[in-house]
């Protein structure tokens, strides 16, 4: 008896459980593989630190230009990193999706496995 | 307590045969799946009298064994995990109320339970060679790692277990008591938590074993293992396995994340100029791999809190050349790309500034002041670079050395700047010589001193370097022959520190082993290759020091006449000293030879240099009467520019005897500095590195005092009295502190020379004589009355036989040199030396 109520813990809490630390785990490393705090952090900062600094005496002219200048390079940055967002949003996505999958196949295994016997017989 | 019957892993014990079952049955119905998969499909192509018949048969059968097999594949797979559930061992075991059995992995339960068994059968208690016969009769990979290492042969240890196992008797060293089983599982416990283990493992109980089981303990006694090193097996082996293991979980954290990351250095700035001059070590580490890191975890995480602070965050790693600073740089760049540091250093990058580049490449000092300028600015700009320089103390020094630059003035105002963040590496000879006279750069380091590797420490570096080398020279290394590297690296290797100089030893071995076209690493290997390295005869490193220490007299009184008494001290005092019966943590020996000149003081160091370290080249000789001022003292024991001679030939030297003649007439300072070698066993050289001198002998010889000991043997003084006297003499007139003679194991005086000691150097002396002029073929007779003669004329207490020397010149050696080259004697002449030291020629070599 005790040894069946084993079995019920082990195949619908224990590696369910197991399932969603390894998808956990999954869920980490994308955060960690597409450095999301840091884009996140630096979403509009200029690519790669590329900016002109404003020349000392006043020019309207090149004021405007060192300031489009600057905020092309900020842009760029921030399309980039968002990009990266898209990716990771499309990655984790995937991942519940599957997680979900993963889980529903795993706890209805036994049961799948029991019908599809029962099925068999039908098949004669 | 220890109850198996009652404990959870029994039960598993008895589902083990469920899981069997299990695993048959899902077997089967795979194979009866892949079959009638075969089967139906053969069918289609083939004519069959009803097709629908045929289909509906075969179909049940690849549903039907298809489904069963996922069923039994679900309760099998819950069968295995079911039987390996123990519970997780914790520091508390030890009480009453808990079974130990509890903690017990399946494995080791069944191989207990089969012992328990056995011994009901034959009506005795289990005692330690019925476990370890059980524990041994089946295949472990993990017990055969042990086994082989040591070179325990498993069939040979089981047949002696099979014939006497049933009358062992465990019997407790020291206090007569038996173990028990219970006892056993308790050591086996204590193994599991010494190596921060979950369960009690079948190697668990091995460990155990071989603290009792007497045949186990006898083999290892025989290869002169200690308890712990089964320990240190046990750990390595547990340690590879889990590596392994761990490697295939390519989902934990830790697997994932050497996968790296993108976008980090997005907001950083380009450097193009710095990555010209530099190695990404960050790059590097990725490439090469992930490795262990061991030891210096102290010093790796003060350095990571020093990189992350806003001020002062530049760090200066101050030790010797192989301690292991660049693996420490290694290490902090593997755990900031692995995520394991503070999060301000994770994902940062480490670079390492080329300099020899720098300084090939550019060809003016201005034009290496431009592209430092630019690396520097370009490393400060980009605000996720962690610059790091080896031999710092090359560039910041001014005093015009060949092959460096002072770039000093250059690099401090990026040192104060928080974006900056630099690791300098460097000794501590660079550190002194040079860094120390810049105390506005050195006031913005934090400096970490980087200490030696313990031996432990080495050991499991080593551990981590055999798989590489044991795959690629295609050999097996013992246990045995690591301790060896360890035991004999330490004690004739003085010039690296470890671990380099452990596992520059170990990688010259395997070589060896490979030429040889051997297949294992043996003891005897690693004597042969230190023996070609130190030019110390094998002989010297494999002959048993007991044997030597118990026919000391003998040997030395081979080698020199007399001193009968000054011998026998020497001899006993070594003795006491190194038997260790007394804990002693400097030198091998120290002594002081106390007696007029001539008395043999220095004859006497000279033969126990041949008599314990082979030679009398192994005798390191310091006149002490050269080091009497203070320029003198920074000759002999250095500055901030020289280790100083004594550090030197002791470094070249590290198993030799040291022999400092005439110590008194040596500077106070000198003395000094002996009393803390003579109590500790080293010295801390100018530039703060310590030299050991725990494998010399020391020998201090004076003839202060020497009047009384001749005033005394006229007297008939006995030799207690002489010493006391001479003592009293010493310290009154200030010439030794007490302090001094008391830290030497023994003084010893040296008697003046009687007549009859004389003659018999004199035999000595003429002896050498006839063996030198034989090599020209001609034979010499000297009577004994030529030989009393020599006595006579020689005879000066206080010189000794040092006068002889002078005698057998003037009387003997001259008239031989004369006469071979007027051509009185020839070769293959027979002569002698009469009276008057006249020469004779008693027989022509050839008829005239």
């Amino acid at each position: 008896m005790i040894l069946i109520l084993e079995y019920f813990y082990w195949q619908f809490i224990e590696v369910p459980q197991k399932i969603i630390k390894v998808f956990k785990n999954l869920l980490w490393f994308g955060v960690n593989f597409f450095s999301i705090d840091y884009c996140l952090k630096t979403l509009f900062s200029p690519w790669k630190k590329i900016i002109w600094n404003y020349k000392k005496e006043f020019n309207f002219g090149s004021r405007i230009e060192t300031f489009f200048s600057n905020c092309f390079s900020r842009i760029i940055g921030f399309f980039v990193r968002t990009f990266i967002l898209l990716f990771w949003i499309i990655f984790e996505v995937f991942l519940l999706v599957t997680l979900i999958i993963t889980l529903l196949l795993w706890i209805l295994f036994p049961f799948i496995a029991i019908l599809g016997i029962i099925f068999s017989f039908n098949l004669l | 307590m220890f109850d198996l019957k009652k404990s959870k892993i029994n039960r598993g014990v008895g589902v083990k045969i469920l899981l069997v079952s299990t695993r048959v049955l899902k077997i089967i119905f795979l194979l009866v799946f892949i079959l009638s998969i075969f089967y139906l499909f053969q069918g289609l192509f083939t004519d069959i009298l009803s097709i629908e018949d045929y289909l509906n048969f075969n179909l049940f059968l690849v549903v039907f064994s298809f489904f069963s097999f996922l069923l039994f594949l679900n309760i099998s797979t819950f069968f295995k995990k079911y039987i390996q559930k123990a519970k997780i061992i914790n520091g508390n075991f030890e009480n009453d109320d808990i079974n130990l059995a509890d903690f017990l992995t399946v494995e080791s339960a069944s191989r207990i339970r089969k012992a328990i068994r056995f011994a009901r059968r034959k009506k005795v208690e289990v005692n330690s060679s019925i476990l370890l016969y059980f524990i041994l009769n089946q295949k472990n990979i993990k017990i055969n790692f042990i086994l082989n290492r040591v070179l325990i042969n498993r069939k040979e240890l089981i047949s002696k277990l099979k014939e006497t196992m049933l009358t062992t008797k465990d019997v407790y060293e020291g206090t007569g008591l038996t173990y028990s089983l219970d006892d056993i599982i308790l050591e086996s416990a204590k193994a599991t938590i010494r190596r921060k283990g979950d369960y009690i493992k079948t190697n668990d109980i091995f460990s155990a074993l071989s603290k009792i089981e007497p045949h186990l303990k006898e083999e290892l006694r025989r290869r002169k293992l200690k308890k712990e090193d089964i320990d240190n097996l046990n750990f390595w082996q547990e340690n590879l396995f889990k590596k392994i293991s761990n490697g295939k979980r390519w989902w934990d954290r830790e697997n994932l994340s050497k996968m790296g990351s993108v976008g980090r250095d997005w907001a950083s700035g380009f450097t193009p100029t710095l990555d010209h001059y530099s190695l990404d070590l960050t790059e590097m580490v990725r490439r090469s791999g992930f490795i262990e890191i061991i030891g210096h975890e102290k010093e790796i995480n003060q350095a990571e809190r020093v990189l992350i602070r806003d001020r002062e965050n530049n760090v200066l790693l101050v030790g010797d050349n192989g301690v292991g600073r660049l693996s420490m740089v290694r290490s902090i760049t593997q755990r900031a790309y692995l995520n394991k540091s503070f999060p301000e250093l994770n994902g940062k990058r480490f670079v390492e500034l080329n300099m020899s580049s720098i300084l090939t490449k550019a060809s003016s000092t201005d034009e290496i002041e431009i592209i430092l300028d630019q690396c520097f600015r370009e490393a400060s700009y980009a605000s996720n670079i962690i610059l790091v320089l080896s031999d710092f103390d090359n560039y910041i020094n001014d005093k015009g050395v060949a092959g460096s630059t002072d770039i000093s003035s250059l690099i401090a105002p990026y040192l104060r700047v928080n974006e900056f963040k630099f690791i300098a590496v460097t000794s501590y000879k660079g550190l002194h010589k040079y860094i120390e006279f810049k105390p506005q750069i050195l006031s913005l380091f934090q400096k970490i001193d980087v200490l030696e590797s313990s031996k432990n420490e080495t050991i499991l570096l080593l551990e981590r370097e055999i798989p590489y080398i044991e795959y690629k020279y295609n050999i097996f290394i013992t246990y045995l022959s690591i301790l060896k590297i360890i035991e004999l690296s330490e004690k004739y290797i003085q010039d690296n520190p470890f671990p380099k100089k452990a596992i520059m030893l170990l990688n010259d071995i395997a070589v060896y082993v490979n030429g040889l076209k051997e297949k294992v690493m043996l003891e005897s290997h690693v004597e042969k290759v230190i023996s070609e390295k130190t030019e110390i005869p094998i002989g010297n490193i494999t002959s048993d020091e007991r044997n030597t220490l118990l026919n000391l007299e003998g040997l030395i009184h081979e080698k020199i006449v007399n001193q009968v008494e000054a011998v026998n001290e020497v001899s006993s005092a070594l003795r006491r000293s190194r038997s260790q019966i007394k804990t002693k943590t400097g030198p091998m020996g120290t002594f002081l030879f106390l007696g007029p000149t001539g008395v043999g003081k220095t004859e006497t160091a000279k033969a126990l240099a041949e008599v314990y370290f082979g030679s009398e080249s192994k005798m390191v000789r310091f006149d002490m009467s050269e080091f009497q001022t203070d320029n003198d003292i920074k000759r002999f024991i250095g500055d901030e520019e020289d280790i100083g001679l004594l550090a030197t030939k002791v470094v070249e030297n590290p198993f030799s005897l040291i022999l400092f003649d005439e110590i008194e007439k040596s500077h106070p300072n000198i003395l000094n500095l002996l009393l803390q070698i003579l109590d500790e066993g080293f010295m801390t050289n100018s530039i703060g590195k310590k030299v050991n001198f725990q494998n010399t002998i020391i020998i201090a010889t004076s003839n202060a005092g020497y009047q009384i000991i001749l005033d005394a043997i006229k007297e008939s003084k006995t030799m207690d009295l002489i010493k006391q006297e001479i003592l009293d003499y010493v310290f009154v007139k200030g010439i030794f502190r007490p302090e001094l003679i008391n830290r030497f194991d023994a003084t010893v005086i040296f008697k003046a020379l009687s007549k009859e000691n004389l003659f018999k150097i004199a035999d000595l002396r003429f002896k050498k004589l006839q063996q030198n002029l034989l090599r020209k073929q001609i034979l010499l007779e000297v009577s004994d009355k030529v030989k009393m003669e020599i006595v006579e004329l020689s005879y000066n207490p206080q010189f000794g036989a040092r006068e002889m020397r002078r005698v057998i010149q003037d009387k003997v050696e001259n008239a031989l040199a004369k006469s071979f080259l007027s051509g009185e004697i020839n070769e293959g002449d027979t002569i002698s030396i009469g009276e008057g030291f006249v020469i004779n020629v008693l027989k022509k070599n050839y008829e005239e």
